[in-house]
Parts: C-alpha cells; structure tokens; sequence
C-alpha cells in the first residue's frame, strides 16, 4: 500500500519563503498602499510576457503548465512553445523564458541571452548549460532532484539502525558524491561507493555491494536503474534483505522501500511563485532545489524487510525537526 | 498517480527512448526521475515478516543451507523445532512435526512454490525423488501449526514452505562435484541467465550413496543413484504481468528389500517423477493482485519384487491442480487474500487398489489481516475442503498479534484443521496374488477426517543492542479421531484414538563480533493418550522428550567459511516399530570448513568444502535398529563465473 501525500501549496511556500501570515499581510498591506501612491511604478510590474519552453508535450510537462499556469498572478502573460526543436527562429517578445526538463533548457541557453529560469532538470544538467547568461545573473534554475540533505534526512528518519548505505553508479553519472558522503556522515552513516565497471557486470558488483550495505540508494544513472533492470535489482535487493531507496512514486510502486522526489506539479507551483517574485523585482533569485516535495512508502516493503511502520507525515516531522537542530 | 496519467508517462517514456536525443548522452535528464516502473515486489513475492505471522515460523535460507553442511532436503529440518528427522530407509526419509512418526508422516503439508508434493497413493512426500537441488532454493519457511487457511488441505500439524531461486536469480555458470565415503558421489551444473523480459535457469544434477550401514543384519540394500533436470524461466512481457514456468524431472533406482525371510527380497526400485507449472501474476493497483497457477505433477514406481515371479508392487500417480488467488487491500489497515483450487489425483497401483483411484478435491479459502492499530493485528482465516472421498470440512483459524513495544510481538492463536483420509486409508487392498496369496491391508472405508484443535501463545523478541533474537512459544493441541491401522492381518484403518501434544519450543539466534552467527533451538514436548498401540511402545515416548540443535558459523576475513551444527534428540520409540527399534539418546556433530578462492578478476572463482557428519564416529540408528549412522566424510569443489 502506498501512501503520498502533497502539502498544500500555501503552507509549503509560506514554509519555504519563511514569511509568517503576519508578514504576510503586512506586505500586502504595503503593497496595496504603494499601488495607491506609485501607479505608474506598478505598470511596469504588469504585463510581464513570459515564453514557456517544454521539452515535450506529453503527460508531465502538460501538466507542469497546468499547474504553472494556475499559479500566476493575472498580469502574466504566457506563451507555450510545447517542443524545445520549435524553439528558434522568429520569437515572440518575452521578459522571460522558463523551460521545462533538460532538453528545453541546453536548447535555449545555447541560443538565447534573454533571461532564463531553467526548471525541472537535474542540478549536474543545469550546471553544465552553456553559461553565457550567467555572468549577468539572468539565469537560474529550479532542479528536480533532491538536496542531499534531504535524501540523507529521510534515510536517517525511516532506517535509523541501518548505517551502510551503498550506492551503486556507473561512468557516465555526474553526482556530487562527496556532498552526499559528507550529509550521510553528519547523520552517523558511512558511504558505501560502488563504481560499475561494465554493464555485464551490473549483477555481480550489486551482489558485491549489498554484501556490505544495510541499504540501497539509488541515482538517477539510466545505465543502471532502467525499466529493464529493475526487476531484477529489486528482487536482488528483496533476496539480501536491503531495502532500495528509489527516486519516484514509481520506484515505490515497483518495491523500492520510500522514496522523497518532487512532482511536476510541485515543480511547476514553485516556478510560479519565482515568477510571481520576478514581476516585482526583475531580479531571478539563486538556481534553488525543489522545496515542495512528496514522501512515499511501500508500507508492504517495509513489513517484509521488518522496518517499522512510519506514515510519509511522521517521517516528514523527523525530518523537519533533523533540520531544525541542524539550524 | 492515476492510471490514464502512469499510461502517458509511460508514452513520454517510450517516445523519448526512441527518438534517441543526442543530449542524452551528455546531460542526465529528469527521466530518470519520470520512468515507470513494472510492479517487481508484489504480494506474492514477499514473505510475510515472521512477527505478523499467525503461526510460528522458522525460515532457513541460504547462509543456514550452506553452513549446515548438508547434501540432502529433508536433513535441513533438523534445524527446526519439534521437527523429527529419520529414515525409513538410506532412500526414503521421515520428516515429521510433532510426533506421528511414522513411515509417511502424514499430518503436515509440503510446498514446493506452492505446488502440492504431498502426494498419492499413500499419502506422502517422496523426498528423494522431488526434482530439487539444495543449491536451487532460496529459503524454506516452516510453518509450525495448522495452517489450512493459507496453505490448503493436510496443513495439520505443520507446513514445510520450500521456495526455489527465482528465474532470474543467477546469471552464469556453476559447477561442483561432492566425493566422499559411503558411495557419496555427487556432481551438478546449472546455468542461468538474465534478460530484459525473459529469465531463466537450468540445472542437472546426480546424487549418490549406499545409504545406511547396516548394523544388525547382514544386507541393508538402501543405496539409491538420483538423476535430475529442472528448468525455471520467468517471461515478464509488461509492467503487470508475469508468467513463471517450471519443468523438473527425476529418475534413478533404488535399493528396496531385505533378506530377512520376506518375498521382498533385496532388488532395485525405479522411480521416476516429472512435473510441469506455470503461475501468471498480474498486478492490479495499490499492491492487489491476481495469481492463477496450474501443475502436473507425474510419479512412477516400477517395483518387481524379485525373485518370486511376477510380483509387481508399481504404482504411477499423477496429480492436477489448478488454483486462483486474489490478493486485495480492501483498506489501508486490511489486507484479504482469497481463491479457490480444484485438483484431481489419479493412482494405478494394482497392488494396492482394486481399481484405478481417481480423486477430485476442492477447496475455498480467505484469510484476513486487520491491523487494528500500529500495535495491534487480528489474523483470521478458514479452509472450505471438500475432500472427493465424501469429507467436506471447515478449518477455521484466529491469531491476534501485539506488538507491545518496538521489536517485541506476542501472538496468541487458537485454530481447527483437518485431516482428511488418503484414499489409501479409505480404499486399500494391498494385496499379492499366488504364490504369496497373502493380503496385508484392507481397508474398509468410511473414516472420519482427523481433527486437531491447537492453542498456542508465542513471543518474538528482537534486542540488537545484544545482537539477540528470541522466538518462543507454549502450546496444547488436542487431536481426535486419529486414523491408524489395526493390529491383525489384513490390516484395516480406523478413526483408532485421540491424544493430547503439549511443549514449547524456543529458537534464539545470537550475531557477534565479526560473523559470528549462532542459532540454538530447542523442544520439550509431551504427548499423552490412552491408547495402547499395535506395537510395543507406549504413546508418549514415541517422540523425544527433549530436542536440541544448533549451528554456529563464521567467516574469516580470507574468505574460509567455519561452522558447526550439533543436533541431539532424546530417546524414543518411532509409533510403528517394536522394542528392538529403539532410538537411543543421540547426540551428533557436524563440522564444516571451506575456502573460496577468487580465480581471475572476470569473476570466475571456485570454493573447497570439507564436512564431516557424526564428526565423534559414534555411530547412531535412526527409525529402525538396521539404520545405523556412521561417521561420513564429503569433500566438495565448486566453481563458477
């Protein structure tokens, strides 16, 4: 049985921005009276035309644009270019470009110098785009994976015994590995590093490493977790009696223990708001991790493997609270 | 995620994958954060934790198989509690739970992946014949208590729950041979590989030995020579479906027969048993699942007894079983599994039988798992049987589970079950024609199903602070109506006597320092009835009174694997055999030592295993005085890539 659950948008931001309702109405209270006093500094906050670039227009990034679109003030205007190929050539005037995936944004930072917010793509991805914008700070990104502290929080919080955390990568991954070993050390684990050295031998070094893990993590590295080798990973896992931390809800469906990941929609609620910010102040904030995110548990997997019962709220509360003494 | 949206994630998927984007090489890309994934842990693949289980369960597993030392099945359950391990003979082991020990310990059920071996005409598992290597199982979970609701009929006493390596669980080449003493000659090769939708793995195998020493008398003709093939291959076409296909077979003689004065004189047996099945899984969503299985399962004994003319004792079975499951999660806190079976059992045994005996049994099942609160777990579940011999029964079971602090489970549970006849039991005619003219059975029919009512309260505590787990339980069961054969020739089965079992049994397993592993396990039992047997031995010493065993392994750091296994059984009288038969106090040691040396840096590598069974030469009988147990030395090479 899996249990996800997703935080209002409201609370989250309200978290996220670290603004209380007092404030909040505060600020709207200021913002009312400037829009009386400075009108015509307010027309220049409206109207903004941002150009919205998907990688693709099927399911996840149709429903990114749903979301975002809902989440704008009235004074955004969008125009959707549902195919990064498209993008190019004779372009409509924007303030803003804001791509959607990887493909989206290596098209369009190569050929544009406009301001850009880069989302839903990998850090490793965003940090290699041609960088010709980013000496004017008219770039910025929201990733999709995950900060390594929270990975390494909900592993602490779910699986507090098991300290050897294997990790299994091949070549071609560009993972910050010493941030993650550090946040896992901080918690009282060790970082079990394993590196593929072909793809034949994916089995045997799997074997290897669980051998000497009490928990799998896995890495977004398609030469390793396909939908093809899935199967026999998880079973492989399932035969040791270690756990596999996955990536997504569909990593838990399939029998991964939990996974912490961000929905396109979560994704797409926190564009809004940068962009919401943007009209005000023209400025993109710093490329900044998913704060919006969903917890999921294989509540079936963690019988099996004897971990005990914690519902995604409560390992969410030892997570908030792991931060908060960090702080 | 819904449904139509996990379909268009998976379009989005499948279009990225074949258009094939040059950037895809360079950068990582959020799908790898949007595949979709096919259901792999379904309901049916897990094992169900051991303190959430309703009844105890002791489960051995690789590590346990391989440090035991053993060469054969049946010797593992010397590793559980209450169990009884024997041999009728070198070729035809005893396994029983909780007395009956008799030559066909027929009160417990044994699942091979969940096909039934409890088999026809008598009612027994012919373990030597099942198409199974040692190195082919994943783990093996021993139920202990009725369990009809979840494994069907003639769960009575216990359920033996053995679960092969899956399909795809191996990928390579293994090869090893096993010399020792006593005839053992072993040797078996298996293959396996991985595929993107399709998995399997082969194995051949030959087992060998003389079986027992004799003691007492001048021939034990109990040597046996067992070829085997089996094939598992798993096709997984899309996300939620599954077909798992297995093929076994077995043949090879055996000794058979004494000279002893009887028309059995001593000759070879030629068994033979094939089987074929096929299970489809499907998933359904939020964990539900639909599982449909159907086997064959074929067995021939040709038996001429030699050398008085054409005195035949064959026989052929063959068994087909077709069962539904549906797994469904009716809320967050309950779980219902339910289904049905249909099965036919054929048997031609001239022999034994009249005429050609054809059974046709069925069964309903349910059982449900409420969890309550986070502490608390109601476990309920009955059996609906309708036996094909004119039995209809109903073995209802109740545990209630609570987890009264972290890593600490009391279990209390009460349950009916059945037994119902074999049609051995209820349709015999042993009988041989001239020159022997002689009938040994006959049976007259009409029995009552055995009854067992079982109480039990358990405890599973887990401190690994101390690196100390501890499993314990007390029960009381009462049966009623036990079937047995009467004492004058030809003998009869009746619904003979009732008989009360009570004990406790505790398993403590305890992990050290650097591999150090140490499982104790130990059985009082106490049986008690007012019947006075056929034979000379009271009820009450027909099992020990007191049972150990324990196995102690460690792994050295350059890779020589060490362990111990020591079993000792109190002294008893098997319930079918006389005074001369008696089972004293035995004790035995068995060690084990291996090296695994790493060839090339491929992968390829091979291990060296010495055992010694009985290391003290002590020798020991096992069933029947003739059985008598010396020291045996194997000595085997493995490798593999």
């Amino acid at each position: 049985m899996q249990f996800k659950i997703s935080l209002t948008v409201v609370s989250s931001l309200l978290r996220h921005f670290s603004i209380n309702p007092i404030r909040l109405w505060r600020n709207a209270l200021i913002a009312y009276l400037c829009l009386l006093t400075f009108s015509p500094a307010n027309a220049i906050a409206e109207n903004l035309r941002v150009l919205l670039v998907l990688s693709d227009n099927t399911a996840p990034y149709q429903s990114f644009y749903r979301t975002f679109y809902q989440g704008l003030p009235s004074s955004v205007s969008v125009i959707v270019i549902e195919h990064a190929e498209e993008f190019g050539g004779s372009l409509p005037k924007a303030d803003l470009i804001v791509t959607v995936g990887t493909k989206a944004g290596i098209v369009v930072a190569a050929k544009t110098t406009m301001p850009m917010l880069a989302t839903m793509l990998p850090r490793s991805s965003y940090e290699e785009l041609p960088s010709k914008q980013r000496r004017g700070k008219n770039i910025s990104a929201i990733y999709l994976d995950q900060p390594w502290d929270r990975q390494a929080d909900l592993l602490h919080a779910i699986l507090p015994d098991r300290n050897r955390v294997g990790l299994l990568y091949s070549h071609g991954t560009n993972l910050n590995l010493p941030g993650l070993s550090k946040e896992i050390t901080h918690n009282g684990s060790s970082l079990n590093l394993q590196l593929l050295s072909s793809s034949d031998a994916l089995f045997s070094s799997l074997e290897d490493l669980l051998d000497n893990s009490d928990v799998l993590l896995a890495v977004p590295d398609s030469a390793i977790y396909s939908s093809n080798n899935i199967r026999n990973i998880l079973l492989t896992t399932y035969r040791h009696g270690v756990p596999l931390i996955g990536l997504s809800q569909s990593y838990v469906n399939a029998g991964a223990l939990c996974a912490v990941f961000s929905t396109p929609e979560q994704i797409a609620a926190q564009t809004s708001a940068v962009v919401a910010s943007f009209v005000q102040t023209r400025q993109l904030p710093d490329a900044q991790y998913p704060s919006l995110f969903t917890i999921a548990v294989n509540q079936e997997v963690a019988r099996t493997l004897s971990v005990p019962y914690q519902s995604p709220e409560m390992l969410r509360l030892q997570m908030d609270n792991a931060r908060r003494n960090t702080r | 995620m819904d449904k139509t949206q996990g379909r268009q994630y998976l379009i989005a998927l499948f279009t990225c994958c074949f258009t094939q984007p040059v950037w895809a090489n360079d950068y990582a890309s959020e799908l790898d954060y949007l595949q979709e994934f096919p259901v792999v842990l379904s309901a049916s693949r897990m094992s169900q934790p051991q303190d959430e289980a309703p009844n105890a369960m002791t489960v051995i597993d690789r590590g346990m198989i391989k440090a035991s030392g053993f060469r054969t099945i049946p010797d593992l359950f010397r590793m559980v509690p209450g169990m009884y391990v024997s041999y009728f003979n070198g070729t035809t082991p005893i396994v029983s739970y909780h007395g009956t020990t008799d030559d066909s310990a027929r009160r417990m059920q044994v699942l091979v992946d969940g096909r039934s071996v409890f088999m026809p005409p008598i009612g027994a598992v012919a373990w030597e014949d099942l198409p199974l290597q040692l190195d082919d199982i994943e783990r093996i979970e021993v139920i202990r208590g009725p369990a009809a609701a979840s494994y069907g009929g003639n769960s009575t006493q216990g359920v033996i729950n053995i679960i092969t390596r899956d399909a795809g669980a191996f990928d390579g080449f293994k090869a090893s041979v096993t010399k020792g003493n006593g005839g053992i000659a072993d040797a078996h090769v298996s293959v396996g590989k991985r595929g993107d939708k399709l998995d399997y793995r082969m194995s051949a195998g030959y087992r060998s030995d003389y079986g027992y020493d004799a003691n007492q008398y001048d021939i034990n003709n109990d040597s046996h020579k067992t070829r085997m093939f089996n094939l598992r291959s798993n096709y997984h076409p899309n996300g939620v479906d599954s077909f798992d296909f297995q093929l076994g077979y077995t043949e090879g003689p055996r000794g058979d027969g004494s000279d002893n004065g009887s028309p059995n004189t001593p000759h070879d047996k030629h068994n033979k048993e094939n089987f074929a099945q096929i299970t489809w899984l499907h998933s359904l969503s939020g964990g539900d699942e639909l599982k449909m299985q159907y086997y064959h399962i074929y067995q021939d004994v040709l038996n001429t007894l030699e050398p008085a003319a054409p005195l035949s004792d064959s026989y052929t079975n063959t068994r087909d079983d077709l069962e539904f499951q549906h797994t469904v999660h009716t809320s967050l806190t309950n779980r219902l599994v339910w289904g049905a079976s249909m099965r036919r059992d054929w048997t031609l045994a001239p022999s034994r039988f009249l005429t050609e005996q054809t059974v046709n049994s069925a069964t309903l099942f349910a059982s449900d798992e409420w969890r309550m609160t986070p502490k608390w777990l109601l476990n309920t579940g009955a059996m609906l049987e309708d036996s094909g011999l004119g039995q209809m029964n109903l073995s209802p079971r109740i545990a209630l589970i609570y987890k009264f602090a972290p890593k600490q489970t009391l279990r209390v549970g009460i349950s009916q079950a059945y037994r119902n006849p074999s049609v051995y039991e209820e349709r015999a005619n042993y009988h041989f024609p001239p020159p022997v003219d002689y009938t040994f059975y006959l049976a007259k029919g009409g029995l009552r199903p055995e009854r067992l009512l079982s109480r039990e309260i358990g405890y599973l505590g887990e401190f690994p602070e101390y690196g100390v787990s501890v499993d314990a339980r007390v029960y009381y069961d009462q049966l009623s109506d036990i079937i047995y054969e009467t004492d004058a020739d030809p003998k009869n089965f009746v619904n003979m006597f009732d008989a009360q079992h009570h004990g406790a049994e505790l398993t403590t397993k305890y992990h050290w320092g650097d591999h150090n592993l140490l499982t104790f396990n130990y059985t009082f039992q106490l049986m008690s009835s007012d019947v006075t047997l056929p034979y000379a031995s009271p009820y009450s010493g027909t099992m020990p009174k007191h049972m150990v065993s324990a196995l102690y392994s460690k792994t050295f750091a350059n890779d020589i694997a060490f362990s111990l296994g020591y079993y000792q059984q109190g002294s008893m009288l098997p319930i079918d055999r006389g005074p001369s038969d008696l089972q004293n106090f035995t004790r035995r040691l068995d060690i084990r030592i291996a090296k695994q040396f790493k060839i090339d840096r491929a992968g390829h590598k091979g291990e060296v295993a010495l055992v010694v069974q009985d290391l003290s030469g002590v020798p020991y009988t096992d069933y029947a005085v003739q059985n008598q147990f010396n020291r045996r030395v194997f000595l085997t090479s493995t490798f593999q890539y």
